[in-house]
């Protein structure tokens, strides 16, 4: 489910790729001019617009960089020198730096308690008013960064043996079909210091990695590009299991307890249109 | 008959007594049903005994509120009543638990006292005591409770209006007390011809003014022999009310076991101790007990033990009182939405002269990858997060590649696949030279031929791997071992074999 911020929707737009003449001649430089149009939402959204063709090289942007706050419509221009007589494709790409991130809240109660109340013939999830399955939002904007949300709720936890490890799994995927993700420069599970996350898919065949930083009751665990792959392949995901470090601890006296996990993804957004120059002598 | 004459006068004046106490009687009479109807009111004595509630919380109207904007304080505000028929006071207290999540709600301002625990998943109370409906409080007894130190954590990430829960629960050890008169029906041992005060009936029952109640008695008398009888009852138990049941609780210590949900096991819920008298004196076996409900209800059968039966020819009626002790658990929920008080983020910061992938030097603004081209010591140019060395030091480090190309590349540690190097969607590369390339600065140039002092066709590398390379222009000689060039032949020569 994506985050209700209907108010001010993400989006970032390329648009209207077009050339200044109709014919380029040798000699002079060729001008391509871009619309950008977009939203943003809490953070602003920077660009650095490039043009690119192959062989020949990168083009000379003007602006070097973009940035959408709140609503913007913004055009830009992207200059070649020195194109001898012959076709080209250029390709305007809007590359820009992107956050979004996930929460999903599950909810843990002791195993006997889920037990007793089924003895009961009660429903657990009407009694203690939990979802069936966890509500998992992502933030708006171009990727979909889905968390595991085929865990049954509430969580069943074995204070005795505590042999039970819930599954956490992130999925990250395109959303807009007009741009591709480029690259994920950080890949960051937050899980509450309760928890530790095990046998990560992604870690093969380690089954433990120690958290690479510590704030505010939770560990950072940071996937690195490697582990996750080449992102334009296609949807990508990690899925972990979640070990409780102390069960007793953590229902501290509380019929249920729900907790947050949180994914994090920063990475370069590519949004690309193409024109064909011809070039005269 | 003088004496005649003072019997009349005494007879007239004791009658007119007479009539004028009757007049004033009916006329008091008349004045006092003209003021308050027909009849005296007499007291009736109330039923408290009625009723599946127990103890019952519920929140104060928008405490916490339904939506409250992120980093500020809100107050949790319950409403506890006892409106049940036992009391819940003494060592009987009951525990309260308000539950949260705290990535999104902090009580780090309230501090532990002796009755409350406070963890960063909420805050436990104990001693919670409410006596229950009797003469002197006929509708049950009620409790405030606020709670002022809740405090909404700021919205990390960018959702706009998460929603979050609070939980609460409170715990209570209960009884369920019933009494009523049961028929001890003697007429096992042959036909009554006398008319018997009552015959064996069962009772069908529906509440006692608590969350737990005995629905039905069945009751039997077995011939147990000698003329002697044995009363057996039956008895239904079930959980009428909106909680679950917990085990009973013997002391305090026990009840914190259980209501704090501590090392439970499975005998810990759905448990019923029972106690069952009858014609308040006989003791009766129960077997099962406690009694375990199973779907919300369950049974059990008391008997007169061995040395209490009953022994008789003519029925009657005795009482039978039953109490179920045990503990309860009844919990109520309300989502609060957190508002970002800054939907649209802060100022926008003032634009930076250089790009994010751009260091400064002196007044202008060059790459990163650029600047480690030429600087490749420099502690800023290893990416912290790679895998392989990237090789500045051997040069030509452009921001000149693709993608794929970079994640080639990267391998050989000639790419760097990072953000921070090369604006936009170009990476920072170093194109690899072929095998019959050497790499002079930033460019690959063909070998010179290894053999000594040959005439290089074209511009190319002379040298070797251990010694390096140089360029050297077309029709210069080159000197492989020494990775010089010489104009002319025989100088190359001399110099070569030296």
């Amino acid at each position: 489910m994506i985050d209700n911020n209907e108010k001010a929707p993400v989006g970032l737009y390329l648009e209207n790729v077009r050339l200044a003449d109709k014919y380029a001649y040798e000699g002079y430089p060729v001008i391509i001019w871009a619309d950008i149009r977009g939203k943003s939402f809490v953070d602003e959204i920077g660009v650095t617009p490039s043009c690119y063709i192959d062989k020949k090289g990168y083009g000379e942007t003007d602006p070097r960089s973009i940035t959408i706050f709140g609503e913007e419509h913004l055009t830009l221009s992207c200059t070649f020198y020195d194109l001898t007589k012959g076709s080209y494709l250029a390709k305007v790409s809007a590359p820009f730096n992107f956050e979004t991130w996930a929460y999903v809240t599950y909810t843990f109660v002791d195993i006997e308690t889920k037990r007793a109340l089924e003895l009961q013939g009660k429903n657990v999830n009407y009694e203690l008013d939990v979802d069936h399955l966890p509500r998992a939002v992502f933030t708006n904007g171009p990727v979909m960064l889905g968390m595991a949300s085929m865990v049954d709720q509430p969580v069943g936890i074995d204070t005795m043996y505590n042999i039970r490890e819930p599954i956490l799994g992130v999925t990250l995927d395109n959303l807009w079909t007009e741009g591709e993700i480029e690259r994920v420069d950080e890949f960051i599970i937050q899980v509450p210091d309760d928890f530790k996350l095990v046998k990560c898919d992604r870690w093969r065949p380690d089954t433990e990695r120690q958290p690479s930083k510590s704030e505010e009751g939770y560990d950072f665990y940071t996937f690195s590009r490697e582990e996750l792959g080449d992102p334009r392949l296609g949807f990508q995901s990690v899925t972990c299991r979640l070990h409780i470090n102390d069960p007793k601890e953590l229902l501290a006296g509380a019929q249920k307890v729900q907790r947050t996990f949180v994914a994090q993804a920063k990475y370069l957004y590519k949004l690309e249109k193409s024109v064909r120059i011809y070039v005269r002598e | 008959m003088s004496g005649n004459n003072l019997f009349f006068k005494k007879l007239f004046s004791t009658r007119l007594f007479f009539l004028i106490l009757t007049l004033i009687f009916i006329t008091l009479n008349l004045f006092l049903s003209s003021c308050t109807g027909s009849y005296m009111p007499r007291p009736q004595e109330a039923n408290y005994f009625e009723g599946v509630r127990g103890l019952e919380i519920s929140f104060l109207e928008q405490t916490p509120p339904d939506e409250i904007y992120e980093n500020s304080s809100f107050n949790i505000n319950l409403f506890i009543e006892n409106k049940g028929a036992f009391d819940v006071i003494g060592e009987n207290y009951g525990i309260l638990s308000i539950s949260f999540d705290p990535f999104y709600i902090d009580i780090s301002a309230l501090q532990s006292t002796n009755n409350v625990e406070v963890s960063k998943n909420g805050i436990v109370v104990k001693g919670i005591q409410l006596p229950g409906k009797s003469r002197y409080y006929p509708t049950g007894s009620e409790a405030f409770l606020s709670f002022p130190t809740f405090k909404t954590k700021e919205i990390k990430g960018q959702r706009e209006q998460p929603s979050t829960q609070i939980f609460t629960s409170l715990c209570y050890p209960y009884t369920t007390t019933f009494s009523h008169l049961v028929c001890v029906d003697l007429s096992a041992y042959g036909e009554q011809l006398r008319t018997q005060v009552c015959y064996q009936q069962d009772l069908s029952l529906s509440d006692q003014g608590a969350p737990l109640a005995i629905t039905l008695v069945e009751v039997e008398n077995q011939p147990a022999g000698n003329e002697l009888v044995r009363p057996i009852f039956t008895i239904q138990v079930q959980n009428k009310g909106s909680g679950s049941v917990l085990s009973p609780a013997y002391n305090s210590v026990e009840l914190e076991r259980v209501c704090s949900f501590q090392n439970l096991n499975r005998e810990d819920f759905n448990t019923v101790e029972i106690r069952a008298i009858l014609s308040n004196s006989k003791e009766l076996y129960c077997n099962p007990n406690p009694i375990r409900l199973f779907d919300g209800q369950g049974f059990t059968q008391c008997k007169v033990p061995e040395e209490d039966l009953i022994l008789g020819h003519q029925n009657y009626e005795t009482p039978i009182t039953v109490t179920l002790s045990y503990v309860y658990l009844t919990s109520i929920s309300r989502d609060i939405e957190i508002k970002r008080i800054n939907i649209h983020g802060g100022p926008i910061s003032p634009p930076e002269q250089c790009l994010p992938s751009e260091i400064e030097q002196g007044t202008a603004c060059i790459s990163k990858c650029y600047f480690c081209n030429q600087n490749p010591g420099d502690g800023r140019c290893q990416p912290p997060n790679a895998v392989y060395h990237i090789k500045f030091e051997e040069g030509g480090f452009h921001c000149q590649c693709s993608d794929d190309e970079c994640n080639r590349l990267y391998t050989k540690g000639l790419c760097v696949p990072f953000s921070g190097f090369c604006p936009g969607a170009s990476y920072c590369c170093s194109p690899e030279c072929k095998s019959s390339e050497a790499r002079i600065g930033d460019k690959c140039y063909p070998k010179c031929s290894s053999s000594k002092c040959v005439e290089a066709k074209n511009d190319c590398a002379c040298g070797t791997l251990s010694v390096g390379y140089e360029l050297i222009s077309e029709g210069m000689f080159c000197c492989p071992e020494q990775n010089h060039g010489y104009p002319d032949k025989e100088s190359c020569e001399t110099s070569c074999s030296s």
